[in-house]
């Protein structure tokens, strides 16, 4: 196998328009703990955010110099090993030198000293990249009902036990990459639709049996119905607020620093799940929206890099990791805004959060990998079609040009 | 949807082969879609919505709790508790979890006992609502309290403390301390007027709250905290308040009166040393009280036609501006005929008299002779100096002016300078006639009335503190000597011979005055008894007053009032260890 970089392919729109959005972040969850009079651990967050990128701008630039198909190949190891330190959450003992504390009923985290990660983010990178192996590996069966049953089986082990912590945002997260990657590798849809009618009955036992705790329950209820009394302490109360925060910056926001409610910490966790309502409340619609376009150009920027590969594993894992920002973006916004339930899912780049923007960019290091790789190497392209011709010296003159080679 | 379409008519055999366009096609169209609604409900939310959710948003911003303050607590002069703090428990039932009918009916069974209600009424109560939580009794007694955090266990029944205003002593001094009502805001006395100070200012805390509504220990929190309540110093002295309430009692239960008010006043501060009223209430309870009448202080917040005791001012007022003097003998006629109208004295007809056998004999002729002497301007000169028909400022709520007409005045006619002589066509508070006379007592000069001897604060600095304030001069010296034998006279061998003591000089007025009819005239017999004086005469320790409003036994005060007055001095003669005049050690 023959690898060659090529630094023309590197996508810059994608890692800019990723600094932008980190750089943002990092003033956004400064605006929001500048109302904080107490909690040092909460002040210095700001600061911590900047090493967190700057972390993860390392990680990323040595993940671009590394060929994503080696990757690919170590990918069962990085798998696994994710798999053992999201069980090494659930059994590290809850005090020592390294151990994983129980917050606020949830045990997410490992601490050590210096610092602590938690490994459900980086989960959703493996799982990616396992899924994009096993998936291009076996794309010529992704009709098969086989195909689809093993895909989901990698996906859902990871899931399960990060659902367990509990952490539901992150289990339907990685849940959302496997099905955005199938989509992508074009199953036989009848098997998927067959799949979601099992999802119904299963769902209604999943509520019925205990399997859904009640604070999930509540968080949906409260969705329903956000004013209702016995939510409006809870699960309601930050819902209304940041959805009255939103919409009390009107078209164009309070200001940078001004606004009432981010400023009043009136909402819990204000800088990292709800730092949306932040944004909305200072920047208005047109900050809201721009940060969302931001966002999506990061996300299609993701499924250009997918577009481009020469090979379905570096298709698909494009396809994933801009999947999975589309859906964290439009999840933790549209959550934000009302339109679905709360699920504890962080707003890319800008939450406050080291384990988050550091899994992204060593995401899209990886990513930056596949554009700058994919000229490499020779792969059977039997009945291929593509939009591009394989040599690197020339453009396709016509859509749908048939490109036959054969090797490996 | 479409590019889902488009995918399933190409049907390859297998995924491979598939352009990787078409693969990030469908993930692409769903994409928009998403983009599009997040774009949507932005747009309603920060556009259509603005307005309305900028008001929520407001309200939302400052989501405090509040922290009570706590109440300042009151004293009397020697730092016993008249009115202080303590909690009540308040019943609540979770109707939402309240089972079947026959589960709310053995509720109503259980509960029916110790709170002292009907288990029918209950049970009907129990079945109205079937959610939310109700509020089944407020301010529980400490038993029922017990009883209710044993069926607690098991039924849903909540129990929420709160700070209740606690009056140790019942009903000793309700009337000035007035109460705290279940919201523990101060209404009516003392506990009205010094809202401000006793009621200090709530605190408030702002704090993060997690998912759950529960505080997040390490999280954001804004504490500002209470300011509690100043604390009332009195310069009522318990130990005379609870003589003066006893005596009352016993006086009323004699006399068949419905209402009595006694006060006592320092002659030389103002200080009010006891304030006593019957009717009484308990503000404890004093939500069993069915009528708000019952809060109000008749000494303060009530007029009434003093009558005869009224002349003690006129007398005083002669002597000072040297109209009449110890020795002027005045002549008049047992009746004398005014504008049209016969008044008469009560007692058989007076010539030659001085000025001390008609104030001893309550001479009304002779009143309105020493009124004429005066004549209309200073006559009504002096009745201002003392302050008649004025407030006296004291620091309670809802004081009653009075009246008295001027002579320029409409209402006035040359009769009004007569009738108001002894005591008729004018209206005063007690406490007013009070104040007058210790000027009287102590040498002339007029004081400014008060109860609130001392404000602190919790810690025990003194916020402020009361000191005695001349409001004017009103008598010379010479003046009140010659009133203090005159007065003397009137206990010795006078109207006030109930009062008479052997060893201690006491200087009195006693007055009976007709209860005027809302439409004019008088009532036929029911009178108002009322006697004020002071003691010992030569170095005044207390003023009294003692008013009884239509006693039964007499219709006299001299025959009423009197002796409760003179229960009254004895026992502060005692209590004062005033010793009597011819005492040998």
């Amino acid at each position: 196998m023959v690898s060659r970089k090529d630094w023309r392919e590197f996508d810059w729109p994608l890692l800019l328009c990723a600094l932008a959005a980190a750089g943002f972040g990092v003033l956004m969850i400064f605006s929001t703990i500048s109302g904080v009079t107490s909690g040092t651990v909460l002040r210095s967050l700001p600061m911590k955010q900047a090493i967190y990128v700057a972390v993860g701008l390392v990680g990323f630039f040595v993940l671009v110099n590394i060929d994503y198909k080696l990757l690919m190949r170590l990918s069962p190891l990085i798998y696994v090993a994710i798999l053992l330190s999201l069980v090494a959450v659930a059994v590290l003992p809850q005090s020592g030198p390294v151990y994983s504390p129980d917050i606020l009923g949830a045990r997410r985290w490992i601490d050590f000293p210096g610092g602590d990660i938690q490994p459900s983010e980086f989960a959703k990178i493996a799982v990616a990249l396992m899924l994009a192996k096993y998936m291009g590996d076996h794309i010529n069966d992704s009709k098969k009902v086989r195909f689809l049953l093993i895909s989901l089986v990698i996906a859902l082990i990871p899931a399960a036990i990060v659902f367990k912590q509990p952490d539901l945002g992150s289990a339907l997260t990685i849940l959302a990459i496997w099905l955005v990657m199938v989509i992508a590798a074009h199953p036989r849809w009848l098997y998927l639709g067959l799949g979601f009618a099992v999802m119904i009955p299963a769902s209604v036992y999943a509520w019925n049996s205990g399997l859904i705790q009640d604070y999930q329950k509540n968080r949906l209820l409260a969705f329903l119905d956000p004013a209702a009394p016995q939510f409006f302490r809870g699960e309601g109360y930050n819902l209304i607020v940041a959805r009255s925060a939103i919409g009390s910056g009107g078209l164009f926001g309070q200001g940078f620093m001004h606004g009432m409610v981010s400023q009043g910490g009136n909402i819990g966790v204000q800088h990292a799940d709800y730092i949306f309502s932040s944004v909305g409340e200072e920047f208005g619609f047109v900050g809201c929206v721009a940060l969302v376009v931001l966002l999506y150009l990061i996300v299609s920027r993701c499924f250009a890099v997918a577009s481009k590969s020469k090979d379905e594993g570096g298709q698909l894992l494009g396809v994933g990791i801009g999947g999975m920002l589309l859906v964290q973006t439009f999840v933790n916004v549209g959550m934000n805004i009302g339109i679905l339930p709360v699920t504890g899912i962080p707003l890319p780049f800008v939450s406050a959060g080291g384990s988050s923007v550091i899994a992204i960019l060593f995401g899209l290091g990886i990513l930056e990998s596949v554009a700058i790789y994919r000229k490499s190497g020779v792969y059977d392209y039997t009945n291929y079609e593509y939009d591009e011709l394989v040599s690197p010296n020339s453009r396709p003159s016509a859509r749908g040009q048939r490109v036959t080679a054969r090797g490996r | 949807m479409a590019a889902i379409a488009r995918g399933a008519t190409k049907e390859l055999r297998t995924g491979r082969g598939l352009s990787p366009r078409a693969r990030v096609r469908v993930v692409f169209s769903v994409f928009v879609l998403l983009a599009l609604a997040l774009t949507g409900r932005l747009f309603v939310l920060q556009v259509q919505q603005h307005a309305d959710l900028s008001r929520k948003a407001e309200a939302a911003h400052l989501w405090t709790d509040t922290i009570p303050a706590t109440r300042g607590a009151i004293y009397d002069i020697n730092g016993g508790l008249l009115a202080g703090n303590t909690t009540a428990d308040d019943l609540y039932v979770d109707m939402g979890k309240l089972g079947s009918v026959s589960e709310r009916r053995r509720l109503a069974d259980l509960l029916a006992p110790p709170l002292n209600a009907n288990p029918d009424d209950l049970y009907i109560t129990l079945s109205k609502v079937m959610s939310g939580t109700l509020r089944l009794k407020g301010n529980l007694t400490d038993d029922q309290s017990v009883r209710m955090r044993e069926l607690a266990n098991g039924w849903p029944l909540q129990l929420q403390t709160h700070a209740k205003r606690a009056y140790p002593n019942g009903v000793l001094l309700s009337h000035v301390l007035g109460y705290a009502d279940l919201d523990n805001v101060g209404a009516y006395g003392l506990e009205g007027y010094y809202e401000k100070q006793l009621g200090g200012t709530p605190g408030s805390s702002t704090a993060e709250h997690d998912a759950m509504g529960n505080i997040i220990p390490l999280g954001q929190q804004r504490v500002a905290p209470p300011a509690d309540g100043n604390d009332l110093t009195l310069s009522i002295d318990m130990n005379v308040q609870y003589m003066v309430e006893r005596a009352l009692d016993d006086g009323m239960k004699s006399t068949g009166a419905g209402a009595g008010q006694v006060v006592i006043m320092d002659p030389h501060t103002g200080a009010i040393i006891a304030m006593a009223s019957r009717p009484t209430f308990d503000p404890n309870t004093y939500y069993n009280q069915p009528d708000v009448s019952a809060f109000i202080n008749p000494v303060v917040n009530m007029v009434y036609e003093p009558g005869s005791t009224f002349k003690t001012l006129v007398w005083s007022a002669g002597l000072d501006e040297g109209k009449i003097t110890a020795d002027t003998t005045i002549s008049e006629p047992h009746c004398a005929i005014k504008y049209g109208y016969t008044i008469c004295n009560t007692s058989t007809a007076h010539y030659n008299e001085s000025p001390a056998t008609g104030l001893a004999v309550s001479d009304n002729i002779m009143a309105m002779s020493i009124a004429e002497r005066l004549g209309k301007d200073d006559f009504y000169k002096y009745l201002q100096n003392f302050g008649i028909g004025q407030l006296t400022n004291i620091d309670l709520p809802g004081e009653g002016q009075g009246l008295v007409n001027q002579p320029s005045d409409a209402g006035w006619g040359p009769l009004n300078l007569d009738t108001n002589a002894f005591g008729q066509g004018i209206s005063i508070t007690p406490l007013q006639l009070l104040t007058a006379v210790t000027a009287v007592a102590n040498g002339g000069h007029l004081m400014q009335p008060y109860v609130v001897q001392r404000i602190t604060d919790k810690q025990g600095r003194v916020v402020s503190e009361t000191q005695p304030k001349v409001v004017r001069d009103v008598l010379n010296s010479a003046t009140t000597d010659v009133m203090r034998e005159i007065m003397v006279g009137v206990v010795e061998h006078g109207t006030g011979v109930l009062a008479k003591t052997k060893g201690y000089r006491i200087a009195a007025k006693t007055g009976t005055a007709q209860v005027p009819r809302p439409g004019g005239g008088y009532e036929g017999s029911a009178t108002i008894g009322s006697v004020i004086g002071f003691a010992p005469a030569d170095d005044p320790r207390f003023v009294m007053i003692v008013k009884l409003d239509r006693p039964q036994s007499s219709q006299w005060g001299e025959n009423t009032a009197v002796p409760i007055f003179a229960n009254i001095a004895h026992q502060l003669f005692v209590y004062y260890k005033v010793q009597p005049t011819d005492y040998q050690p």
